[in-house]
């Protein structure tokens, strides 16, 4: 088995990643709410000097700080989930949550890229595993593809269950059989070793195994 | 501020759109876009007195276009917007040839501040 430091180490690269990426777009969502709230002050000022200010103006801001807050509040709820992943060492999740979760916490650089992610995922299947563990490898996968990827391409995830495995593939166009000998590929491979699963990279194709259940 | 072009380049939207009404509100004349190579080809077709510069975008990171701004229109000054915690990448930009840079969210005298104070001295130049 993988030295479960190493592995530790790499899990807590991916959360600082993910942090500095989250509160990067908070901050973006904080810019936008900032600058309407002084809008409304200066249209308050305007209309204080019996300037005409139209509803709609003040409709705009208010809907745009709404939409904001709204923005705001799944970036942190998703932050909020993947930090109660380590709360035990061991845990149980939903699949198709799990990679909802790690497309969401990728974000940011899917829109950087321009990329599409498509998901599909068979309903109901469970996984038991170190999840932060778990959560942190489709991390670092997802990431480590977008960055190989050429912009405004498509990477399409599927995942489903044989027999005590769980298999994802994850297919993108620009993706060569030499990415597994680069640097996030290693780490990855790190903790699918730690996971006792299997990595495989072909061309525009990357394929990982790992056990649906791990006890104790 | 009447003279003043301010062009605003942020990938956020909203942002940009805001930030611009709020400047037009006090008298500066603001266009503005949301993806560096579109800063780079309006910029090729009408260059602005003054370019507030987002750090992160799409296609084009915004250091990238700063470099290539400084090289084709030297005259036109730059301020660096900056989502990070740190002052590091605000650091880089003016080693690059930045005016300032400033941390979002915004203060919005001390953009003003800074947009005069770029424009006199690319007036002085």
């Amino acid at each position: 088995m993988e030295d479960k430091t190493s592995v530790d180490k790499i899990c807590v690269e991916v959360f600082s990643r993910v942090s500095a990426s989250i509160s990067h777009e908070l901050k973006n969502a904080l810019a936008i709410i900032n600058e309407n709230a002084g809008l409304l002050d200066d249209l308050l000022l305007m209309a204080g000097d019996e300037e005409k200010i139209g509803k709609e103006h003040i409709q705009a801001a208010t809907s745009t700080i709404t939409k904001q807050v709204s923005r705001s509040n799944t970036i942190i709820k998703n932050l909020n989930v993947f930090a109660h992943s380590g709360d035990t060492i061991l845990g149980q999740a939903n699949l198709y949550e799990v990679l909802t979760l790690v497309a969401a916490l990728t974000d940011r650089q899917v829109v950087m890229k321009d990329i599409l992610i498509e998901l599909s995922c068979g309903a109901g299947i469970e996984i038991s595993t170190y999840l932060l563990v778990f959560e942190s490898l489709l991390y670092l996968t997802v990431v480590s593809l977008i960055d190989e990827m050429p912009a405004g391409g498509k990477l399409t995830i599927s995942a489903s269950r044989q027999k005590q495995n769980i298999i994802i593939l994850f297919y993108g166009g620009g993706l060569s059989r030499e990415f597994l000998s680069n640097g996030p590929a290693q780490e990855m491979e790190s903790i699918v070793n730690f996971l006792e699963g299997s990595i495989f990279c072909g061309a525009n194709e990357l394929s990982l195994s790992v056990p649906a259940e791990i006890s104790a | 501020m009447d003279n003043i072009k301010v062009m605003i380049a942020d990938d956020e939207e909203e942002f940009a759109s805001t930030l611009s009404t709020r400047l037009k509100l006090r008298k500066f004349h603001t266009t503005t876009c949301n993806s560096g190579t579109t800063a780079l080809s309006i910029i090729d077709e009408d260059q602005p007195d003054v370019l507030v510069l987002d750090l992160k975008m799409p296609d084009l990171d915004g250091l990238e276009v700063l470099a290539e701004v400084k090289e084709n229109y030297p005259k036109i000054e730059v301020i660096m917007l900056t989502g990070h915690g740190s002052f590091e990448a605000g650091r880089e930009g003016m080693e690059l040839g930045a005016f300032d840079y400033i941390m979002k969210p915004v203060d919005l005298g001390q953009l003003v501040e800074k947009i005069i104070e770029a424009y006199q001295k690319r007036e002085r130049t």
